[in-house]
């Protein structure tokens, strides 16, 4: 056996520092993307971390680094599938959406813009969980995080078709739940 | 394009999702049609909304601290792995008077399974010392009949009726070697000779260990110590279980194989402990 006939050229692994790169250029949308699919932000919390951590542990797997959202994506998908079963449904809508950046209601002096955006955001919500859980995903990773269908085809590992397919279908769904407060409340400005 | 066409692909337009060719064809259409223009602008509104309110949500606190936690222990795994794991047994660091112990035991489980796999099983102990034989066994005249190798004291056989001392005797390939007598006041076989030797070297290497592992159980982590403390007591348990079966019937292969690896698995998880602490308590 000798050495020098084995391939060497193996890129190095990514390290820590690498990841606390990773985290704070994707970390926030990897939230974003487990709140909307757990419905929780505490549980979407663990689940950020765990993601981190898991693929610190599977860093082998990453073939293109240009690729490395995709790739925690996909870890991300996983690890909320892993809690699937106990979160099927959101059972709680609460601070989904990040509590602390809600109007807060102090002496009834909440402005009406914040208001109605508060109660934009409840509609979306719970519209969002009513989705199913593969439209869901679809529909937040276009939507809130502007993956390209091909992209989204990547994390989820469904074909490009069905991409399209969910992100039409949740986007009918969506749109019959906020559309009446967009036309009551901005008259369609 | 009519309509239909258009608001069938206008999401997809949006996203940027649609051919040159397509996409010039419906921009044209929606410049000539306000109705098409009207939701163009609702739903341009819907993404606008969407993205607003994922930019709005913001990580939590103190996430990365306990990530980069994480990742320290990733790294300690895998050096741990790597520096060891099954070859932790031969690390450089790891003191010697306790390796080669552990070497020994399993030269001396090595050598005791080579004997009772060269060696037939052999039914006519146990038939012997269990007490009478079925009359069956000594009324067949062609089966052959071996008295006990004169010289060793058969105490047990003298109270039996002479057709009780037919001992159905395998072919055995050590003919030097003596059929122990069916009596419990017997010399040891050479079969209890090695068990009792590999088992004292077993019981003195544990021992050792087991100071060694007690000492530096507080390093591990609560669910590892938890699962170990587990783990030992079931290779407790199973020792005194087998040990049970190997005094009744000393030379059952079985149970002396059982015996010997139930050991041989507790020093090399003791071992395991000793190994896994040593890198952190340094």
């Amino acid at each position: 056996m000798d050495d020098a006939s084995l391939p060497t050229e193996l890129p190095p692994l990514p390290d820590a520092e690498t990841f606390r790169h990773w985290f704070d250029r994707y970390a926030r949308s990897v939230f974003n993307f487990l709140c909307a699919l757990v419905g929780r932000r505490e549980l979407a919390e663990e689940l950020t971390q765990e993601t981190f951590v898991r693929a610190y542990e599977q860093r082998a797997t990453l073939r293109d680094r240009a690729r490395v959202a995709a790739w925690l994506f996909g870890i991300a998908r996983n690890v909320s599938r892993e809690h699937v079963r106990e979160y099927a449904r959101w059972d709680a809508l609460d601070d989904t959406f990040d509590g602390e950046r809600q109007p807060e209601p102090t002496n009834g002096q909440t402005p009406d813009a914040q208001l109605l955006a508060a109660e934009l955001h409840f509609i979306v919500r719970a519209a969002l969980a009513k989705l199913e859980p593969d439209k869901r995903m679809v529909f937040v990773l276009r939507t809130f995080e502007q993956y390209s269908y091909e992209d989204i085809a990547a994390i989820t590992g469904f074909s490009v078709g069905k991409v399209k397919t969910d992100l039409h279908r949740a986007r009918l769904e969506m749109r019959r739940h906020v559309r009446p407060y967009l036309l009551a409340g901005h008259g369609g400005n | 394009m009519d309509c239909e066409r258009c608001l069938e692909q206008l999401d997809a337009y949006l996203d940027g999702e649609l051919d040159v060719l397509e996409a010039s064809m419906l921009a044209a259409h929606l410049r000539q049609c306000p109705n098409c223009q009207a939701e163009c602008r609702a739903r341009e509104w819907e993404n606008r909304l969407y993205r607003d309110m994922a930019a709005g949500v913001s990580l939590p606190e103190g996430l990365w601290p306990r990530i980069a936690a994480g990742l320290a222990a990733v790294d300690e795994r895998e050096q741990r792995r790597s520096g060891g794991g099954r070859t932790n047994w031969f690390r450089p660091e790891l003191s010697g008077w306790w390796r080669l112990g552990l070497a020994l035991g399993c030269l001396l489980v090595l050598a005791v399974g080579l004997w009772f796999w060269l060696r037939p099983a052999v039914p006519a102990e146990p038939l012997l010392a269990q007490g009478p034989t079925p009359p069956s066994l000594s009324d067949t005249g062609d089966l052959p009949r071996t008295l006990p190798p004169a010289g060793t004291p058969s105490a047990g056989s003298e109270t039996l009726a002479p057709a009780d001392t037919v001992i159905i005797e395998p072919p055995r390939r050590r003919t030097g070697m003596t059929s122990p007598p069916p009596v419990r006041e017997r010399p040891p076989s050479e079969a209890e000779q090695i068990l009792s030797q590999v088992e004292q070297t077993y019981l003195v290497v544990i021992e050792r260990l087991q100071s060694q592992a007690r000492l530096r159980r507080m390093k591990l982590d609560p669910a590892t110590r938890t699962a170990i403390d587990r783990t030992l007591a079931g290779l407790d348990a199973q020792i005194a279980q087998t040990r049970e079966v190997v005094r009744q019937s000393s030379t059952d292969p079985a149970a002396l194989h059982f015996l010997l690896t139930a050991y041989r698995k507790k020093a090399e998880l003791l071992s395991e402990i000793i190994v896994m602490t040593e890198g952190g308590g340094s």
